[in-house]
């Protein structure tokens, strides 16, 4: 009841002491007052103002920090997406080019035909080497076909033909034997796979040349195989035994059947015999 | 049992079809893993004899499928395994890696010498130091490690059944 009729004078004098502060404000009288009450609260005004922005500046920072984040994801995303499209390019410009050393091999010998095939599979025996194809006797191949590569170099022969799938055996298997001939000194061989996966040209008379270096081609001898196929390079001439009558010599293969992909299977070519 | 047939013929096929494709072009020579070798080596040291044996003979003719050499010669390698990865198989070490690791490292070396053995008297030209040397060594290395790698998430899809300890 006492608060209740106090509560009017109250306001009153509240109102009243105001209107007296803004009276003296305006006359300038309360200027030194205020300027001392404002002294130490300067400093703490500062502090707080800058704490209030450096908060405003670290959400800003956490808010950047996020849409940076973002950004990076995005453009690692954009890389990793351009990076997979340039190997995607390269692996088909390196098939493109492939292909095209095959056709030129093609169009420079319109006697002889030709199937195309690409390498499907490799050996699961570790003692042999072996390359499957995805052709077979349905487009043509037979036992015994020599198979290119770009650089018409000789990478095997047929060992089997199914209906759509054939086995090459590789010049470096074991098994294997070409008849060979060299570029510059025009001596000639066999050159034999072996156990090792490299190459030994064997059976080149003594008194012929064999120089390293020097290219070792097919000799054609037996008419399954076209001459001047590119087998590889003489890599070292092996030192003769006293008592041995032939010359021997280490070939480095012209191509590693590993990265081959596309190949031509030779079908017929001018001075081919069937096989036996 | 037709299923398991199916499934092992499956599971085979792909380990082989694997072994034909993305291992060589992966792995440079020398020496491979073998995984058809690690399927079959699992299940004849985590199965019953019999069941290594069928797996073997199956996965030794998906081998020789994408193979250049005779039909039969990886199925023979792989049967010389059975015997050594099941007779290993007894609880001695359970629970650790060390007869898996054992298995592999034993029946690569069996496994590719019967191989070997087997070109030669085919009259294929096999040379023993040079095989030893760049075919089986670094194959032991690879199956030894994919063997470790493989066999936990192996054991766990199949536990391995009780049997007696040695003399028990």
């Amino acid at each position: 009841m006492r608060a209740g009729s106090r509560r009017p004078w109250n306001a009153g004098l509240a109102i009243g002491l105001s209107l007296v502060l803004l009276f003296l404000h305006g006359l300038g009288w309360l200027q030194p007052v205020e300027e001392i009450v404002m002294i130490p609260l300067t400093p703490l005004q500062q502090l707080l103002s800058g704490a209030g922005r450096g908060a405003l500046e670290a959400f800003a920072f956490l808010r950047e920090i996020r849409t940076l984040r973002q950004e990076v994801q995005r453009l690692r995303d954009q890389v990793e997406e351009l990076r997979t499209e340039n190997l995607r390019l390269q692996e088909l410009e390196a098939e493109n080019a492939e292909l095209r050393a095959l056709l030129g091999i093609a169009q420079e010998n319109p006697q002889t035909t030709f199937v195309a095939a690409t390498v499907i599979g490799y050996e699961t025996n570790p003692y042999l080497r072996y390359l499957i194809l995805d052709v077979g006797t349905r487009q043509g191949v037979r036992e015994g076909m020599p198979v290119i590569t770009r650089g018409s170099a000789l990478i095997g022969r047929i060992a089997e033909a199914g209906l759509n799938r054939s086995r090459v055996r590789l010049l470096t298997d074991a098994g294997s034997q070409v008849g060979a001939l060299l570029q510059t000194s025009r001596a000639t061989g066999i050159v034999i796979g072996q156990p090792d996966g490299s190459l030994l040209l064997d059976f080149v008379n003594p008194d012929e040349e064999i120089l390293p270096g020097d290219t070792v081609l097919t000799s054609g001898i037996g008419g399954q195989i076209p001459r001047a196929l590119v087998i590889g390079q003489v890599t070292e001439r092996l030192s003769a035994g006293g008592g041995e009558p032939f010359q021997r010599a280490r070939v480095r293969p012209a191509v590693d059947p590993r990265r081959i992909t596309h190949v031509l299977v030779i079908t017929s070519f001018p001075g081919m015999e069937s096989a036996p | 049992m037709r299923n398991r047939i199916g499934w092992a013929a499956m599971v085979l096929g792909l380990a082989a079809l694997l072994q034909a494709t993305w291992i060589p072009l992966g792995i440079p020579e020398p020496g491979r893993p073998n995984l058809v070798f690690l399927v079959v080596a699992t299940v004849a040291f985590l199965g019953s004899r019999e069941e290594g044996l069928a797996w073997a003979v199956g996965g030794g003719l998906w081998l020789d499928l994408f193979s250049g050499g005779p039909l039969g010669v990886s199925a023979l390698a792989l049967l010389a395994v059975v015997p050594l990865a099941h007779g290993l198989s007894r609880p001695v070490f359970r629970g650790r890696l060390v007869m898996p690791a054992a298995v592999a490292a034993g029946g690569t070396l069996l496994m590719e010498g019967v191989r070997g053995i087997l070109l030669a008297v085919l009259q294929y030209p096999v040379d023993p130091g040079y095989a030893l040397r760049q075919v089986i060594g670094p194959e032991i290395l690879w199956n030894t490690m994919g063997m470790l790698a493989l066999y936990p998430a192996l054991r766990r899809l199949r536990p391995r059944p009780e049997r007696p300890a040695l003399g028990g």
